[in-house]
């Protein structure tokens, strides 16, 4: 295999050759020139200046060769640019670098090959000028010099080309920036003739550049300025080099602005180079800034809050009352003599040097940049919370916000911390994290990854902390686009196509949400923002940017939403306006916050007072009023609180701070101070205040009505409530520093493990307990268990809630006791009935069967004996069927009977065959008697015993049965009538009653039990029976059953 | 849940409801018929006279025997349906006096020994004297009847404690073997076929039943060389059960 050679400096030299921007350049003739020369000179047909970057040789200029290019690969120039001298390739079939190659095994048949390496100033060699023929020979030493001399022109041309590409850029570059200064620079002839004027006069000054070109300078220059200019000018023939001077000069619209110039003379030329820059601005500028410092501190004095002012290097400016009063220093102590570092703690600082370093990309050292680089770079207040330092040592919570101080022009000219003392917040902050362990999560630090992304390739590559957001290994960048596709949800897929889609379309950021369930159904919420990354050419070719894991944000979020919002009103920052009050006058002045917080327009300060006193709220006016002037000490600040009232009916609450100010005499002629919108204070305050009772009011709720403990996290008792003690039967004294094993402890381990388990791992237990009390008793409780967890998640102590359940326990027990008799009993039951029937029947039997073999060994008997024997075996059958009967009638509901799907006509007409006699009865039985799921075999038992009553107490020759069905809307109702005796009215409740018939025994063999059976069957299948019927016009059992649900 | 408990016990109530109707309707309902068959026996050993071929005689007699326990087991189930119901009065009972009472009412020979003890504070109480006098008697009974020895002796003990009198009626008779002994508290239940001893095997049905509802207990143990211990925990003050 043949390895294509490389020069050592090949990374630097593919750099040199594209700072001659020469590539894929037209043809230029200086170049074909000297290839014709090189053709001619060695007499081959083909010479080309061939140039290499990284992938291709490229020609700049070739005689007999039709293509521009081959691959680097293939290239004979490859092995040129490897020496200092030509390279010189005799027969090409007979080298083995080259006898395969393409270009010489077909077009272009290269058989010989010399070239010389084209070396440029720094050594690099950058292709090569060399010669080729169709046919095997050899250059002599003069072609060869020639060839290289030939290559040595080649690279003056380029390196021509390059100066003259580099003094172009500097010309344009120079040109912009005379275009885009600020400042006014024109060239003056010796004339004194605008020359040239750049874009700035004609912003600054009004003037077209035509106007100016060509008109002498000094027509515009003040005419009370004119001879101290010309005396300036002067001074350059004089042999001044440069000379600086101010005058006023006119502008189109008539005005005149300050102009401050520098001016040098061109020693060639005469000409004259100007600089002008407008002083106007500036001047106002610096009256402007003492007259702002000035109010400033006149306002900010009469404040509660601290306010510092430095300059850019952040010695101390400014430095108010409230700063005074807050920290123990005086304005002389620190004013111009140190910064605010003696009042931060250096901790903090250099933590948040971190955090700017991280958050803006680039150092920022742990000094004053530290409090003001936001506000410099960003141009926004910085508003964070700092510790202050007081001169005693102590320190002091406080929301500090920066803004740089500008003057007119825009430009930073220092810096203002106002800072408030946000100690009681911070309290009513941390009540809150007692409470409501929220906050612990909404101050945990966002996790972020960075990502780039190659959308020809798909080639995806990930930061460390974005693998480890998305907790897989890391991946090889042609697999991860893949793996992170698959982690996401089919919907999210869509959303990120179609992001994917819009970004590449209109080259905008890009910004995606989503969230991500890992395989222990943790879910994450991600946010993912990235910018597109172009080519030369302008075409999107990627995509980079970060990830953020916010899913505590979102969390936290959701859950601050959801449950309070008063750390964000309690944070927001406080309003301040100001106010100055003549007390001759009545006239009222106000600062533009003070209107904004009273949202009024601006009025005169004689009608403001009024209006005023008609924005307070009505019963807080007597506050104002109470205020009296005589006994305000003149050194004392007065403090009040009142509520106003807005156009659209809301209120707002209003802390106003005032001073009584003095004329030169020593009186009192007015008052002035600050108010401040503490609405939000207040209202956050009141939330406070009430969320604190709400908690009050669920705790001793609780306390009523549970039972409550709380354990640390060894099971020692801090806290027991009375219920506690009144179910345990122990003082307060004896559990609290005791192990809860002491109600506890009568626990199986198995048990008690489980709940520690679960509890220590932060979960919530619940589930029933029996506890031991002080009296050897025990008492169930159904008991909650709530860890409580530290910022590492880990219990620190547990709340165990519970209600007392020992009475529905003891139930419960009685019950399965009761239950268990029950079963007892109900099989005694069964059992006695079973053997008293058995053992009764079995004389009975013995009877029978005496009295049939008595009969049978008398053929003479006697008559009225063999009567009396029958009558004998009567009363045994009779007796039987009765004990029977009872039987069956004690076993009907003790015995659970399967239900079974059952074709009830099929079973009235096998219960009809085998009790109606054949003849004297005719049976109808309704042909919509249904199939129903029911216990067979006592329907079996019913339907006889009323069949058979039928045939029983039939007195007519022809007797009729009929069996009907009908369905209604809950139960299934079945008839059976027939065309008997009846029933009368009186009997039709009595019937049912066991041994209970109509008509004496001896009449009817009967054992009265079998409607009592019926009865009982229907009953316990929670249906009804009754009859219908009148005396001598048969009888109807109308009975229904309730249909399967 | 308490409604669960009611409900049990309501029906748990309805149960016993329905043991005793279903041993009051046995016992009177079919009492009718009982009477019938007893009269009409009678009716025929009249009219059949004496002059009859024996073997007619013998069978004759076999079915009167037959009417005969048919009727004792009716009036056991009768005695039994009326437990709760008769012979309630409270009155004062002297126990040596209750005993020698019972003893003096067995149907026995002379070769039956009766060895008592009292070890008593107080040898007077008021309980249902009636109940108790029935299953003293009713259990010395069974060891006189049931004995198998030549000499029989029985021995009777009454010791008390603060709730109860224990009363221990012990024999050295033949005892009830091992697998038999859960059985002989139940109805019409005989040790021997009733053919053997003419017995209804309603006595230990009805002492226990009588135990159980003044609230005391009556076991059953074997005795240390065979025989049998009947030992009756008889309450002294009378909780009626319903």
């Amino acid at each position: 295999m043949k390895i294509n050679p490389k020069p050592e400096n090949e990374f630097d030299r593919l750099k040199a050759l594209e700072g001659y921007s020469i590539m894929d350049t037209l043809p230029e003739k200086e170049y074909d020139a000297i290839t014709q020369l090189a053709s001619y000179i060695c007499g081959t047909p083909i010479a080309l200046v061939s140039l290499l970057d990284k992938d291709r040789q490229w020609f700049k200029s070739s005689v007999g060769l039709g293509a521009t290019e081959t691959p680097r690969e293939i290239s004979f120039c490859q092995y040129s640019i490897m020496g200092e001298e030509v390279y010189e390739v005799t027969n090409a079939l007979e080298n083995t670098l080259f006898a395969d190659n393409p270009l010489v095994t077909g077009n272009p048949d290269i058989r010989f090959y010399a070239g010389a390496p084209l070396k440029d100033s720094d050594g690099f060699n950058l292709g090569s000028l060399c010669v080729i023929d169709t046919v095997p020979r050899a250059l002599d030493v003069n072609q060869k010099n020639a060839l290289q001399l030939l290559a040595n022109q080649v690279v003056l041309l380029l390196q021509l080309r390059k100066n003259n590409e580099d003094l172009h850029t500097t010309q344009k570059e120079f040109q912009n920036f005379i275009d885009l200064s600020k400042d006014l620079v024109c060239i003056a002839n010796v004339n004194g003739m605008f020359h040239k004027v750049n874009p700035a006069f004609t912003r600054v000054l009004g003037y077209s550049k035509a106007e100016l070109e060509g008109t002498p300078f000094v027509n515009f220059v003040h005419p009370d300025d004119l001879a101290a200019t010309y005396h300036e000018v002067e001074k350059l023939a004089k042999g001044e080099l440069t000379i600086s001077f101010e005058n006023r000069y006119r502008c189109k619209n008539g005005t005149y602005i300050l102009l401050s110039w520098n001016t040098s003379p061109d020693p060639v030329t005469g000409n004259l180079y100007c600089i002008a820059r407008d002083m106007t601005l500036e001047n106002d500028q610096k009256e402007a800034l003492v007259k702002t410092s000035s109010e400033l501190s006149a306002i900010l004095n009469s404040t509660e809050f601290s306010v510092i002012a430095t300059d850019l290097e952040g010695t101390i400016k400014e430095f108010n009352d409230g700063a005074e009063k807050m920290l123990g220093y005086t304005a002389a102590d620190v004013v111009g003599k140190t910064s605010p570092a003696i009042i931060h703690v250096l901790d903090e600082v250099i933590k948040r040097a971190e955090e700017l370093t991280f958050e803006l990309g680039e150092e920022v050292e742990p000094g004053f940049d530290v409090f003001v680089v936001k506000a410099r770079k960003l141009g926004i207040a910085d508003s964070r919370q700092w510790t202050y330092v007081r001169k005693d040592g102590s320190t002091l919570p406080i929301q500090l916000s920066i803004t740089a101080i500008k003057n007119s022009l825009d430009e930073i000219t220092g810096y203002l911390g106002v800072a408030k003392d946000i100690t009681k917040e911070k309290e009513a902050e941390l009540n809150l994290i007692n409470s409501n362990k929220l906050l612990d999560e909404s101050q945990s630090i966002a996790k972020t990854g960075s990502w780039k992304f190659d959308l020809i390739t798909k080639d995806l590559i990930w930061s460390k902390g974005h693998y480890r957001i998305f907790e897989i290994d890391e991946l090889p960048p042609d697999t991860l686009y893949e793996a992170y596709r698959n982690m996401l949800k089919p919907q999210d897929l869509l959303l990120l196509d179609k992001e994917i889609e819009k970004s590449v379309a209109t080259g905008q950021d890009f910004e995606f949400f989503n969230r991500i369930e890992f395989p222990d159904k943790r879910v994450k919420y991600i946010l993912t923002l990235g910018k597109v990354i172009k080519n030369e050419a302008g075409e999107i070719i990627g995509a980079q940017g970060s990830i953020q894991d916010i899913t505590e944000k979102t969390l936290v979020e959701q859950s601050l939403i959801n449950s309070n919002k008063l750390l964000d009103e309690s944070q927001s920052i406080a309003k301040i306006g100001s106010w100055k009050f003549d007390l001759a006058t009545n006239d009222l002045v106000w600062s533009k916050a003070h209107y904004s917080i009273f949202e009024l327009e601006e009025l005169s300060s004689d009608k403001l007072f009024v209006a005023y006193r008609e924005r307070i709220f009505p019963d807080d006016l007597k506050i104002l009023d109470n205020l009296n002037l005589d006994k305000l000490n003149i050194d004392e600040d007065f403090k009040i609180s009142y509520r106003i009232v807005l156009p659209d009916n809301s209120i707002k609450h209003i802390l106003e701070i005032g001073k009584p100010f003095k004329n030169d005499k020593g009186q009192m002629i007015g008052l002035q101070g600050s108010i401040m919108d503490v609405t939000e204070k207040t209202l956050a305050e009141q939330k406070i205040a009430e969320k604190a009772k709400e908690i009050n009011d669920i705790r001793s709720a609780l306390d009523e009505s549970s039972i409550v403990s709380i354990s640390d996290k060894n099971g020692i008792f801090s806290f027991v409530n009375d219920n506690f003690c009144t179910i345990s039967k122990y003082t307060k004294e004896e559990l609290v520093g005791k192990d809860q094993r002491i109600i506890s402890g009568s626990l199986s381990s198995d048990f008690t493990s489980t709940i520690y388990r679960t509890i220590t791992n932060g979960n919530i237990w619940k589930g029933e307990i029996r506890n031991l009390a002080k009296d050897g008793t025990y008492y169930w409780e159904k008991t909650t268990i709530v860890p409580f967890l530290d910022e590492k998640g880990r219990s620190y102590q547990y709340i165990a809630i519970s209600a007392d359940i020992t009475d529905q326990k003891r139930a419960e027990e009685n019950l399965k006791v009761a239950l268990l008799n029950l079963g007892k009993t109900n099989k005694e039951l069964d059992q006695f009935a079973y053997i008293v029937s058995h053992d009764l029947k079995a004389p009975l039997r013995a009877i029978n069967n005496l009295s049939e073999w008595i009969v049978e060994d008398m053929p003479d008997m006697p008559k009225e004996v063999s009567a009396n024997f029958d009558l004998l075996r009567g009363r045994v059958l009779r007796m039987e069927n009765l004990i029977n009967g009872v039987l069956e009638y004690s076993r009907i509901g003790r015995t659970k009977i399967e239900k079974q799907d059952t074709d009830l006509k099929k079973m009235l007409y096998q219960i009809v065959d085998s009790i109606v006699p054949t003849e004297g009865f005719e049976i109808y039985i309704a042909e919509n008697i249904p199939k129903i799921k029911i216990a067979s075999i006592l329907f079996q038992q019913l339907f006889s015993n009323l069949i058979s009553n039928s045939v029983k107490y039939n007195d007519k020759p022809i007797g009729k049965i009929e069996c009907f069905y009908e369905s209604l809307p809950h139960f299934h109702q079945f008839t059976i009538k027939d065309n008997g005796p009846g029933i009368a009215e009186e009997y039709h409740k009595k019937v049912f009653k066991v041994f209970q018939t109509i008509e004496a025994r001896d009449k009817k063999e009967s054992t009265g039990i079998g409607l009592s059976i019926v009865q009982k069957i229907i009953e316990e299948a929670e249906g009804t029976i009754r009859i219908v019927s009148e005396k001598d016009e048969g009888a109807s059992f109308i009975f229904t059953i309730p249909k399967e649900a | 849940m308490e409604e669960s408990v009611k409900s049990c016990q309501e029906e748990l109530s309805a149960l016993k409801k329905e043991y005793e109707d279903f041993v009051y309707i046995v016992s009177h309902d079919i009492k009718t018929p009982m009477r019938a068959i007893s009269n009409i026996t009678t009716w025929i050993e009249d009219d059949l006279g004496s002059d009859v071929n024996p073997d007619i005689l013998n069978n004759f007699a076999l079915l009167k025997n037959r009417v005969g326990r048919l009727e004792k087991m009716l009036n056991a189930l009768l005695e039994l349906s009326r437990i709760n119901r008769t012979e309630m009065e409270l009155y004062e009972v002297n126990f040596p006096k209750l005993v020698e009472e019972c003893i003096a009412s067995l149907d026995y020979e002379q070769n039956v020994k009766f060895q008592v003890e009292y070890h008593l504070d107080n040898e007077s109480c008021t309980t249902v004297g009636k109940k108790l006098n029935k299953v003293i008697f009713n259990i010395l009974d069974n060891a006189v009847r049931f004995h198998d020895k030549e000499i029989k002796n029985i021995y009777v003990d009454v010791s008390e404690n603060e709730s109860e009198y224990e009363i221990k009626i012990s024999d050295d008779g033949p005892g009830i073997a091992e697998e038999l002994k859960d059985k002989i508290f139940a109805i019409f239940y005989t040790v021997n076929s009733k053919d053997v001893f003419d017995s209804t095997g309603a006595g230990l049905t009805i002492s226990s039943k009588i135990v159980e509802y003044v609230g005391g207990k009556i076991q059953y143990t074997p005795g240390r060389d065979k025989g049998s211990i009947f030992q009756i925990n008889w309450p002294k003050i009378i909780s009626l059960k319903n």
